[in-house]
Formats: structure tokens, C-alpha cells, sequence
């Protein structure tokens, strides 16, 4: 063999070995090519994946706190429910309270009331304790107490605060359909307005002294004193507490001070008839 | 609690019976009661006292007078008044503010209102029994 043939041969056995080396690279690429494209498409189904992940996740999550936010107002409205039923119960509570307070202070005026118009059987005392009640307790300026004659049905003052002379001196004078009220029904009465001119002599209420059906006197309210601004409640409850008691009181004081004098002068006289 | 004495001043039985009467609901309170102010001014001399109540129109000695006694012979200065007044007394109330009396009250008397003062004159507890 020559040389070149040699040489020709090398050179094709070298361009053999670049063919082999070719195609393994072809070979390669096409493999790579192939597991490019697996990974892509596995890319891609992550991709849809995640995609799907989240939307999953984010609707869910909506979903809860919609569920949430919901029970949050169902929560929300039953407790303004209760606040409002609660803030009702302490404004009942409020209210009630002061009606107790209230109802309080009447049962106090008319326990010192009643206590004082049967403590003493001094009449002076019960008429001076009956002007107590009116000035500190109801709260009247001017007033006269009149005790009833039974033959002649007219009124006699027996004592007064805040009038003139003539009204504590002179008969008390009412309108027929009030006498017949006061005197006739027992009942008393009060004018619309709670004012009246004592110089005139017409009061502005008049509770009949009554010891059961009977009227043994009247008490003539003129006028409140400036503070008060008309009568309330308590008031009425304790002139009506006068109504009844204050006659019993009176009377009973001054019997009681008749028979006192009258056992006095019986005394005095059985004393004198013995030394005879 | 500490005992607090209150010295009721009128001659009125029944306005110190309806005073007592609202100041027994004041807690740890004891009620010593005075028809005038000679009586009142004799008990101040003799005991000790956290509080006044007087009425300004008495006998023998009136609220205004006592005031007067307490601040100015007794030397009471610290000692709380409260003077009790009517309408037309207006001028005597005032007498009586500048007298040395704390507060007044008019008459007719409220419990609640009286029960108010006390808590105001005694602020640092809330001795009102509800």
C-alpha cells in the first residue's frame, strides 16, 4: 500500500469516527429536544396547577370569610339586640327606682305625719302639728283650718298661716257646687289652677276634715309657697292622710281637753261640797 | 366605717322626725336632735358633731343666730351647716350663707335632695344607703 493510500484511508477512517461522533450528537440533541419538551409540558401542567391551586385557595378562603363576616353580623345583631333589650331593663330599672324613691319619701311624710297628728292630745299642739304638715310637708304658704257647726252647716276658723285677720275671724265662704262637694259629698276639692286670692276668700282646694261620713271642718289651701309650683303626688296622698287623721285629732284633743276641764271643775266642786 | 353625728336643729317635731327619718338611711349616721338653738348651741359645746341641719326661724334662738355662735363664739370653722328656710326667708338665707353656712334647704323638705347635700358635704364615700 502506498502512502497516499494510507493517508486516504486515515482520512476516512477519521471522517467514519466524525460521522459515529455526528450522529451520537445527533443522537443527544434529539434527546435533549425531547426531555426539553417533557419538561415544558411539565412546566405548563404546574403552571395550570398552581393556577388552579390558587384560585382554589383564594375562593375558599372568600368563601370562609364571607362565612365568617356573616356570622360576625348574625353576632353583631344579637348583641344590639340585647344591648338595646339590657339598656330597656336599666331604663325600667331607672324608672322604677325613682318610683321607689319616690314612693319612699310619700311612705316618710305620711308615717311622720300620721305619728305626729296622734302624738299629743293637746289641742294646740294638733293644730300647731297640722300646720306643720301643711307649711313643711305639702308646702302651703297660706291656709286657714275651719271647724264645721253642725246646726248652721258654716265654718268657723279655728287657726291660719299666711291670711289676712278677716279670713281667720270671718265665716268661710264657697261656691255652692264646692260646699256641696266638700260639705255634702265629703269630697275634696281642688280649682284648676293652684293659686287663689286669700283676700277673697275663695281657696284654691278645701279637703273637708271628715271622721267617717261626718265633715267636722275644712281646711282652706290659698296659696303655695313660691318654690313649689303646684301640688304633686305626695301632696294629695297627704291631704288626704289630713282628711281622715287631722279630724280624728282634732276632735279627739279637744274632747279629750273638754272632759279634761269638765273633771277639773267636778273635782273642784266635789273638793268644795267635802270642806262645806 | 366611721360614725358620723348630725345635729337636727328645729323646733318643728314634725320636721325633725321626717329629717331623722331621711338620715337614718345615711350609713353609720347617728342623729342627736335640738328644738332651738340654745339647746343646739349647749350639745355643740359639749359633744362633737360632723354636721348641722337647722331651720332659720325658731324661738329662744334662731338658725341665723346659731350660725353666727358656731362660727364666731364656738369657733367651728369647719364644722358643715345646712340651714333650712321658707319663702320670704330669702334675705335670711342669705344672712346665713355669708354667716358661715355651707347650703340651704327649702322648705317643703325632700328626702332625696337632703340625701344629695350629704353626699356633697361627704364626698369621699358614698354613705347613702339606696
Amino acid at each position: 500500500m502506498s502512502t497516499s493510500d494510507a493517508e486516504i484511508h486515515n482520512v476516512f477512517a477519521k471522517s467514519e469516527e466524525l460521522l459515529e461522533m455526528l450522529r451520537k450528537g445527533k443522537e443527544f440533541t434529539e434527546q435533549l429536544l425531547k426531555e426539553n419538551e417533557r419538561l415544558r409540558l411539565r412546566t405548563l401542567q404546574l403552571e395550570q396547577e398552581t393556577l388552579e391551586l390558587q384560585e382554589r385557595s383564594t375562593k375558599g378562603h372568600v368563601e370562609r370569610l364571607v362565612e365568617e363576616n356573616k356570622q360576625l353580623k348574625e353576632k353583631l345583631s344579637h348583641l344590639e339586640k340585647r344591648f338595646a333589650e339590657i339598656e330597656q331593663e336599666n331604663f325600667d330599672f331607672a324608672a322604677k327606682y325613682a318610683e321607689v324613691q319616690q314612693q319612699n319619701e310619700n311612705l316618710a311624710n305620711l308615717y311622720v305625719a300620721s305619728y305626729q297628728l296622734h302624738s299629743t292630745l293637746d289641742p294646740n299642739e294638733v293644730i300647731q302639728i297640722v300646720k306643720e304638715i301643711l307649711i313643711d310637708l305639702v308646702g302651703v304658704e297660706a291656709f286657714v283650718i275651719y271647724m264645721t257647726d253642725k246646726k248652721t252647716r258654716t265654718f268657723t276658723p279655728l287657726a291660719g298661716e299666711g291670711v289676712s285677720p278677716q279670713l281667720t275671724s270671718g265665716t268661710l265662704e264657697l261656691a255652692p257646687a264646692v260646699r256641696a262637694k266638700v260639705l255634702d259629698a265629703a269630697e275634696t276639692y281642688y280649682a284648676q289652677k293652684e293659686t287663689a286670692d286669700p283676700q277673697q276668700g275663695r281657696p284654691f282646694a278645701a279637703i273637708p276634715l271628715k271622721i267617717k261620713k261626718e265633715v267636722v271642718g275644712v281646711i282652706a289651701l290659698f296659696k303655695l309657697l313660691s318654690q313649689k309650683a303646684h301640688l304633686g303626688a305626695t301632696d294629695y296622698e297627704l291631704l288626704n292622710l289630713l282628711a281622715g287623721h287631722a279630724a280624728t285629732a282634732i276632735v279627739s284633743s279637744r274632747l279629750y281637753f273638754d272632759a279634761e276641764r269638765k273633771l277639773k271643775t267636778i273635782e273642784a266642786f266635789i273638793e268644795l261640797l267635802k270642806n262645806r | 366605717m366611721e360614725t358620723k353625728t348630725f345635729l337636727v336643729v328645729d323646733d318643728s317635731a314634725t320636721m325633725r322626725q321626717l329629717i331623722c327619718l331621711t338620715l337614718r338611711r345615711v350609713k353609720g349616721c347617728q342623729v342627736v336632735e335640738a328644738q332651738d338653738g340654745v339647746e343646739a348651741a349647749a350639745l355643740l359645746r359639749s359633744g362633737s358633731f360632723d354636721l348641722v341641719i337647722a331651720d332659720i326661724k325658731m324661738p329662744n334662738m334662731d338658725g341665723l343666730a346659731l350660725v353666727k355662735h358656731i362660727r364666731q363664739d364656738l369657733k367651728l370653722t369647719d364644722l358643715p351647716v345646712v340651714i333650712i328656710t321658707t319663702k320670704g326667708e330669702d334675705g335670711d338665707r342669705d344672712e346665713g350663707l355669708r354667716a358661715g353656712a355651707n347650703a340651704y334647704l327649702t322648705k317643703p323638705l325632700s328626702g332625696p335632695m337632703l340625701l344629695q347635700l350629704i353626699e356633697r358635704l361627704f364626698p369621699e364615700k358614698s354613705n347613702v344607703a339606696s
